[in-house]
């Protein structure tokens, strides 16, 4: 779990590399079509690219699995099965196929090869078919991913939003106050909101707020599937009073790592020249803020959404736990525990797509941003 | 006259004394809350070494009678759900913290720094095909990563059949209360970051007046590397790492929170508050105390990195 400041900072560092190299670049070459076309490049790299890192990690986790002693049908004691029934078990998964053969069979699925390009066969990753789970019998991965991705991304998104709001407006707050006591309080306050880990802060909140004052519930999700449009929840009174104790507890470390951004880049900001032409032309302080300073100090701002993001797709995984929400964390963990072993690997490759698909977001944000703003 | 000659002598001691070292020392000092968090981890660090001498009971000792005993003059902190006293196990989970923060910290900077000289040093066709497999790696859901190794060595611990190395590797992992693996598959797994900074610092030395001078003396790469570039870079390096550290202690934690982490009755903070989360109902108690030291720990490494990073980097305050 990097905590959401380390992986700015990193992010940072690599903003500044990264953004210097695209400066030159686009001074030399001094084209925005150019321009257009380098980045046109770049993410066509990054796209190629990606896919041999999500072949390798599914081979990684595939051949892991496979290699952790015993297999996903030997229950101990009473629950133990016959080995008839395991043998009927094991040819309905294919575990009883060579390693190699079940690999492919993972990929490319059941192929059938009648001579007709047609009739390649049906199934497999390559296909977006994410296969059969061990244990819940029910349900295909894809619709378990798809019950539970909607759910762990509306918990993301609500933190995202809370902490977007809380971070600006503390940030702001304390950068407009610099060094008077109500900055140093909520400087501290964000350095203290950093620090306290969700594993700490989740259960804390629960008691604090759903067992002692009985305001809200203890825990779970007060939404489920069918989702509208398939990830939307429906708004209604049940979902709000389930959502807020953990978007808070996830939203709050992230809040008070963009109020120090916000903060830091706005004094920054406060002290160009442009700004004192701003108020010597005579506008009011509060367009002189709005208009001419938070424009530009937002930028820093923007560009750790993408690793926040990325932050906040692990958060979910820990704040599942806690709260009991049946999202991809929570599968995902008793995926583990049930040796589910296509359940593990088809919940790993989404969680990978999607921290490749946010990566790509943010490394294109560094280029696209204004390059002739640099962190100094 | 004399005056003038004052000034001009104190300024030329003053300059005498100064030093990037001393400028950065200086400045950490002036940190109050960097200095207090110091403190406490040397604090902490003593109490992890004495912990057999501090604690009241053996962390590991039930009292089936005293299950869920409130804090009071026999458990200062209470007693968790087999009547253990929580104060002796969080002073206990302080090893488990401090040991992880400490060695998968040192693995992966080890790892990250090695590996960032060797790449920026040599260049050309071995620095990009080096740098290509970190931006692979760097596409891996790290945590995600983290949990499948940790539930592959746990399975692997309870098998009975294995080879000679890997029981070797089991009886110190035993040993160790589970931990080994925490150690092996954290620093293995989170140097990438280190190893860009090492690279990008030392592209940023490589072509300075003095590794030039070094290099037309005949130095050998060797000597230039560890000589030369390494004292340069190991101060950014050592505060990025710094920083990092609050992120491993919290991914112990969380390994114990799901069962993945140490073996039981080895207490570990992240057990600990899975246990009062557990409770949390009727015995609210039984959480607060790791809960606490946790957030504590975090905190004091999140204001003494941020102070080291002010006092080191100036270009990164603030941010």
């Amino acid at each position: 779990m990097q905590s959401v400041q380390d992986c700015m900072t990193a992010h940072l560092l690599q903003w500044v590399i990264c953004h210097e190299r695209s400066h030159e670049l686009i001074e030399d070459k001094q084209s925005q079509l150019l321009r257009g076309k380098i980045m046109y490049r770049y993410i066509v790299r990054r796209v190629l690219f990606s896919i041999p890192v999500l072949l390798a990690l599914v081979f990684t986790v595939f051949v892991l699995m496979r290699a952790i002693p015993g297999g996903p049908f030997d229950f101990q004691g009473a629950r133990s099965l016959p080995p008839a029934v395991v043998a009927n078990l094991e040819r309905k998964y294919h575990t009883d196929e060579p390693l190699g053969k079940q690999f492919v069979r993972y990929l490319a699925g059941d192929i059938v090869d009648t001579g007709d390009v047609r009739d390649l066969g049906k199934g497999g990753i390559l296909r977006g078919d994410l296969g059969l789970s061990f244990s819940h019998q029910r349900s295909t991965i894809n619709e378990i991913v798809a019950r539970s991705l909607p759910i762990s991304a509306q918990l993301g998104f609500l933190s995202v939003s809370l902490a977007l709001i809380i971070g600006l407006s503390l940030g702001i707050f304390a950068a407009l106050r610099q060094n008077t006591w109500p900055d140093y309080v909520s400087t501290f306050l964000a350095v203290v909101g950093v620090s306290i880990p969700s594993l700490v802060i989740g259960p804390l909140l629960q008691w604090l707020f759903a067992l002692k004052l009985n305001l809200l519930p203890v825990a779970t999700w007060g939404a489920s599937p069918p989702f509208i449009l398939g990830f939307l929840p429906k708004p209604t009174k049940e979902f709000w009073i389930h959502a807020i104790l953990p978007a808070m507890t996830l939203g709050m470390s992230l809040s008070a790592g963009i109020a120090r951004l916000t903060r830091a880049s706005l004094l920054q900001v406060v002290h160009e020249d442009y700004i004192r032409t701003a108020r010597a032309k005579g506008l009011r302080e509060r367009a002189v803020i709005v208009r001419h300073a938070l424009k530009n100090s937002l930028i820093p701002v923007v560009t750790v959404i993408g690793p926040l993001l990325a932050s906040v797709l692990m958060g979910t995984l820990v704040v599942e736990q806690i709260f009991g929400i049946p999202g991809m964390g929570k599968y995902f963990v008793e995926s583990i525990g049930n040796r589910d072993y296509p359940l593990i690997q088809g919940l790993t490759l989404i969680y990978a797509l999607l921290l490749v698909v946010m990566n790509l977001f943010v490394d294109i944000t560094y280029v696209w941003l204004d390059p002739r703003i640099r962190y100094e | 006259m004399s005056v003038a000659r004052f000034a001009a002598e104190s300024v030329e001691s003053s300059r005498a004394k100064r030093t990037p070292l001393g400028d950065a020392i200086q400045q950490l000092r002036r940190n109050k809350a960097a200095m207090a968090s110091g403190v406490f981890i040397v604090i902490l660090m003593l109490t992890a070494i004495f912990a057999d001498v501090l604690a009241p009971y053996d962390p590991a000792a039930t009292h089936l009678r005293d299950n869920y005993a409130l804090p009071g003059a026999e458990y200062w902190l209470g007693a968790d759900n087999l009547g253990r006293c929580i104060l002796s196990r969080v002073l206990h989970g302080i090893r488990v913290s401090m040991s992880v923060a400490l060695i998968a910290a040192t693995v992966s900077l080890s790892i990250g720094l090695v590996y960032g000289l060797v790449s920026g040093y040599a260049g050309g066709r071995v620095d990009d095909i080096m740098m290509r497999l970190v931006d692979f790696l760097y596409g891996f859901p790290t945590l995600i990563v983290i949990i499948l190794f940790q539930a592959y060595f746990k399975a692997l611990g309870r098998e009975s059949d294995v080879t000679a190395f890997v029981k070797f590797m089991l009886d110190i992992d035993r040993a160790l209360g589970g931990l080994l693996f925490v150690f092996i598959v954290m620093g293995g797994l989170r140097w990438i970051g280190m190893a860009r900074l090492a690279r990008g610092q030392v592209l940023s030395y490589k072509e300075k007046e003095f590794v030039v001078a070094a290099r037309s003396l005949g130095a050998r790469p060797q000597r230039i590397i560890f000589k030369h570039l390494l004292p340069n870079i190991l101060g950014p390096c050592i505060v990025q790492e710094t920083l990092q550290i609050p992120g491993y202690i919290l991914t112990e934690a969380f390994l114990s929170f799901i069962g993945l982490g140490v073996n039981p009755p080895t207490p570990s903070w992240g057990m600990m508050i899975q246990q009062g989360f557990q409770a949390l109902r009727s015995y609210p108690h039984v959480l607060f105390a790791p809960a606490g030291a946790l957030a504590l720990t975090v905190l004091a490494f999140n204001f003494l990195g941020d102070g080291l990073r002010d006092a080191f980097d100036p270009r990164m305050r603030g941010t």
